[in-house]
C-alpha cells in the first residue's frame, strides 16, 4: 500500500509509476480533503492539486518514501490554505452546496426528505473533529475496515472501533431527538 | 443507492420520518457518503502539463522543421533583406547633402536665379561707349 517512489526513471516509467499511484491512492486523498470542509468538488480540486505537486516532486527526482503519508498531509495541508482563501471567506458557494437538492431519479417530496436528513448528518459530521470525519469517509465512502484504516491513519484498531461507535451514537441520538424511532 | 420509500403523512415540521433502511445509523452514513463520493474520478493531472516528455517532443518537431525548411528559401530571403537594406540606404545619401534633393520646385528656381546673376553681371561689365553707341 505504500509503496517506496524514487530514484531516477525514464519519462514513460515515470508516468507509468504515477499514474499507478494516482489510481491507488487517489480515493484516499479525496477523503483527506473532504473530511475538512465536506464539499466533494473543493476535494477534488485538492486531490489535483495534491497529485500535481507530488507529480513535479517526482519529476524533479524527488524520492519519496511513503507516497500515501506524503500525499494525505499534502492534501490536509492545501485543505487548510483553503481555509484561509479569500473565497473562502468572502466568496459565494454554489445554490448545491448550500440546499443539498441535488439531482436523483426520485420523487421532489422523497429528494425533500432525504435531503433534510443528510443536513442534520452533515451537521453532525461538521460538528466532530477533522481527524473522526475523516475515519467516517474512510469507513463509509470507501467501505474500508477498521484494519485498513488503523493502517491507513496510524493508529490502533481499537480506537477506530472505539471513534467509529461514538459517531455512530451521537448521529442517533441527533436523530432519533428529531423523531426518528430507531430499532434497538 | 436505491431511494427508500418515505412516510409523506408524517410531514416534516416536528419530526423526520424516515424509513427503517434509513433508521440505522450505520445505513444512513453509507448513503450519505456514497452520494458525496464521486461519480467519475479525473484523469491524472500530470496529463495536460508540460512534462519533460513533451518538452523533447516539442524540441524534435523543433529540429523537424528547421531541418526540411528548403535551403535556397533561407538564401532568397536572406538576398531579399540585403538589397532591401541597400535600397533603403540609397535613399539616405540624397538627405546628407551628396545630391540636391528632387522637388517640384528646384530647376525653375535655380534657373531662374541663375539668369537673375547673369543679368546683374552684364549690367555692371558693361561699358559706357556701349551705351552711347546705342542712343
Amino acid at each position: 500500500m505504500n509503496a517506496e517512489s524514487g530514484g531516477a526513471l525514464s519519462p514513460d516509467d515515470l508516468s507509468r509509476e504515477f499514474e499507478a499511484i494516482y489510481r491507488r491512492h487517489r480515493q484516499e486523498v479525496w477523503a483527506a480533503a473532504y473530511s475538512r470542509w465536506l464539499d466533494p468538488d473543493l476535494a477534488l480540486d485538492v486531490m489535483q492539486e495534491t497529485f500535481l505537486r507530488f507529480w513535479k516532486q517526482r519529476e524533479l527526482g524527488e524520492t519519496i518514501s511513503n507516497p500515501l503519508a506524503w500525499l494525505t498531509r499534502v492534501a490536509r495541508n492545501l485543505a487548510e490554505d483553503y481555509a484561509k482563501s479569500a473565497f473562502r471567506r468572502h466568496g459565494t458557494q454554489a445554490d448545491t452546496t448550500l440546499s443539498e437538492l441535488r439531482s436523483k431519479s426520485v420523487g421532489p417530496l422523497d429528494v425533500l426528505e432525504q435531503t433534510e436528513l443528510f443536513a442534520h448528518v452533515r451537521q453532525m459530521l461538521a460538528e466532530l473533529r477533522p481527524a473522526d470525519r475523516e475515519l467516517l469517509t474512510l469507513r463509509y465512502a470507501l467501505d474500508y475496515t477498521p484494519v485498513q484504516i488503523a493502517e491507513s491513519l496510524g493508529v490502533s484498531v481499537d480506537t477506530i472501533h472505539m471513534r467509529l461507535s461514538r459517531a455512530r451514537q451521537r448521529l442517533a441520538e441527533r436523530l432519533s431527538t428529531l423523531g426518528a424511532k430507531f430499532p434497538p | 443507492m436505491t431511494p427508500n420509500p418515505v412516510n409523506h403523512s408524517a410531514g416534516f415540521a416536528n419530526s423526520v420520518s424516515i424509513d427503517s433502511s434509513l433508521v440505522d445509523a450505520d445505513r444512513l452514513l453509507t448513503a450519505f457518503f456514497q452520494r458525496e463520493l464521486p461519480r467519475q474520478w479525473p484523469e491524472p493531472p500530470h496529463r495536460p502539463c508540460v512534462t519533460t516528455r513533451s518538452a523533447s517532443m516539442l524540441k524534435d518537431r523543433q529540429a523537424e522543421f528547421t531541418n526540411h525548411l528548403p535551403r535556397w528559401t533561407l538564401a532568397a530571403c536572406l538576398m531579399g533583406m540585403l538589397m532591401l537594406g541597400f535600397w533603403l540606404s540609397s535613399l539616405m545619401i540624397p538627405q546628407q547633402g551628396g545630391i540636391a534633393p528632387l522637388t517640384a520646385s528646384s530647376p525653375p528656381e535655380r534657373l531662374l536665379n541663375q539668369a537673375h546673376a547673369d543679368g546683374q553681371w552684364m549690367r555692371e561689365t558693361a561699358s559706357p561707349d556701349d551705351s552711347n553707341a546705342s542712343q
